[in-house]
């Protein structure tokens, strides 16, 4: 079966200071893999490199992602075949359901379709009043709202940033109960990037230790 | 005189170069603020220069451009709206550019990774953006539009105060004040007023939404 990730060589730096320098990254499919390290340590930096949202240093290795090359012209197209939540998430100046519908919308999905898809994803996550707007919710409500918003994109590469920290250590729990089914399958793989050892306890297949922007 | 015919001339002259300086000043105050091009910096510097402009030098170098033995003298559009309204897009133009720019700029940087991230393509995040600076665009727009209005230096210049044709009202507020007709000054004045609260109370409606 095709790696989801393989990338040799993996660099960043901002304003010549090196902040990632990984050998290799590899995620097979169907894998979990647990990020974990301190503040600092090049996580969401790591992520937002695999999420194609941000360019690399030169003298990077090649990018497999689905087993294809990334370059200009793919980008689009294999970014459309992952999804990503951030610690701190971006809420859109729209109602909670327009931004959970808002990447199935610019996949040109019908809007049947979609409406089924953010129904899906609302009850999961337990998001009741998805016609109130997104941009006054508290943190722990936005992470929900992001991680539905991911989730309705039904992707084939899930990236996590920290995606309960803002939640108590109750709904925590409640939520990665149900999320852990979603995390990985046939057509599913995840990196999960965590600060919280309980979190990463249980959860990957494998686990990825960064300090300093180096592999431990 | 016209009062009817004073009014809409103005309110078309300054739409029609609202409107026009909005869409190219949209996309570049949007390639200013975003982009990572060589220059980009003076651009912006020119734009912004470019909002203090003074009007009768946008009027004399337009009239000699549209001269006969001008660059662009074969248009024929001296003393016509249509010169009236080029001279006032070289006065909106940078305005809202600049606001534009600024406006774009000042937006959290998470709306382009989170945009990108849910597999936006380049005019999806462009859209969006805009979305999200609604309230600087607006008032990029209600800028323009109160520059282009105001202004009569220029329009005086390159439309020549023709009655029936090139008269608008703040060149008849200055032909009537120059005559000592000063009660019809202050009528077209409180008419100008009007017109510009109207126009901007339109433009705050879109602007703050269910806001009361």
């Amino acid at each position: 079966m095709t790696a989801t990730v393989e990338w040799e060589s993996v660099k960043k730096s901002y304003d010549g200071h090196r902040v990632l320098d990984i050998d290799q990254v590899t995620l097979e499919a169907g894998e979990i893999l647990v990020v974990v390290g301190p503040n600092g340590a090049g996580k969401s930096t790591l992520l937002r490199l695999l999420a194609l949202v941000e360019a690399t240093d030169d003298g990077c290795g090649e990018y497999r992602l689905f087993g294809e090359s990334v370059n200009k012209g793919n980008r689009l197209a294999l970014r459309r075949r992952l999804a990503a939540v951030w610690q701190e998430p971006y809420m859109f100046r729209r109602s909670v359901y327009d931004n959970i519908a808002m990447g199935p919308h610019w996949r040109k999905l019908s809007d049947g379709i979609i409406g089924q898809r953010v129904k899906a994803v609302a009850d999961l996550l337990e998001i009741e009043n998805l016609a109130q707007a997104a941009d006054k919710l508290s943190r722990g409500w936005a992470q929900r709202v992001a991680l539905a918003r991911a989730l309705a994109l039904e992707p084939e590469l899930l990236l996590l940033d920290e995606p309960l920290s803002a939640l108590d250590a109750r709904m925590r729990a409640r939520l990665l109960d149900r999320l852990k089914p979603l995390l990985s399958g046939e057509r599913r793989s995840t990196v999960y990037v965590t600060h919280s050892e309980a979190e990463a306890v249980g959860l990957g297949t494998r686990r990825l230790a960064l300090t300093n922007g180096r592999v431990i | 005189m016209d009062l009817f015919e004073i009014v809409w001339l103005t309110l078309k002259v300054s739409g029609a170069a609202v409107m026009l300086s909005v869409l190219l000043g949209l996309p570049a105050g949007t390639g200013l603020a975003l982009g990572a091009f060589r220059g980009r910096r003076s651009l912006l510097a020119l734009a912004n220069a470019g909002m203090g402009l003074p009007p009768v030098v946008v009027g004399l170098t337009v009239a000699m451009m549209l001269w006969r033995t001008g660059p662009l003298g074969g248009l024929g559009i001296l003393y016509t709206p249509a010169a009236m309204v080029l001279a006032q897009v070289i006065i909106a133009l940078p305005i809202i550019t600049g606001l534009t720019a600024a406006a774009v700029q000042s937006l959290d940087q998470r709306i382009r990774l989170e945009s990108l991230a849910l597999g936006a393509s380049t005019p999806q995040l462009v859209f969006t953006l805009w979305r999200e600076a609604k309230l600087g665009l607006l008032a990029a727009a209600m800028a323009g539009f109160g520059g282009a209005v105001s202004e009569v230096g220029a329009v005086l210049m390159v439309g020549g105060n023709i009655k029936g044709q090139t008269r608008v009202l703040t060149t008849a507020i200055v032909m009537e004040t120059r005559m000592g007709h000063f009660n019809v000054a202050i009528v077209l004045s409180a008419l100008l007023l009007a017109l510009v609260f109207f126009v901007n109370l339109v433009l705050t409606h879109l602007q703050q939404g269910r806001r009361p």
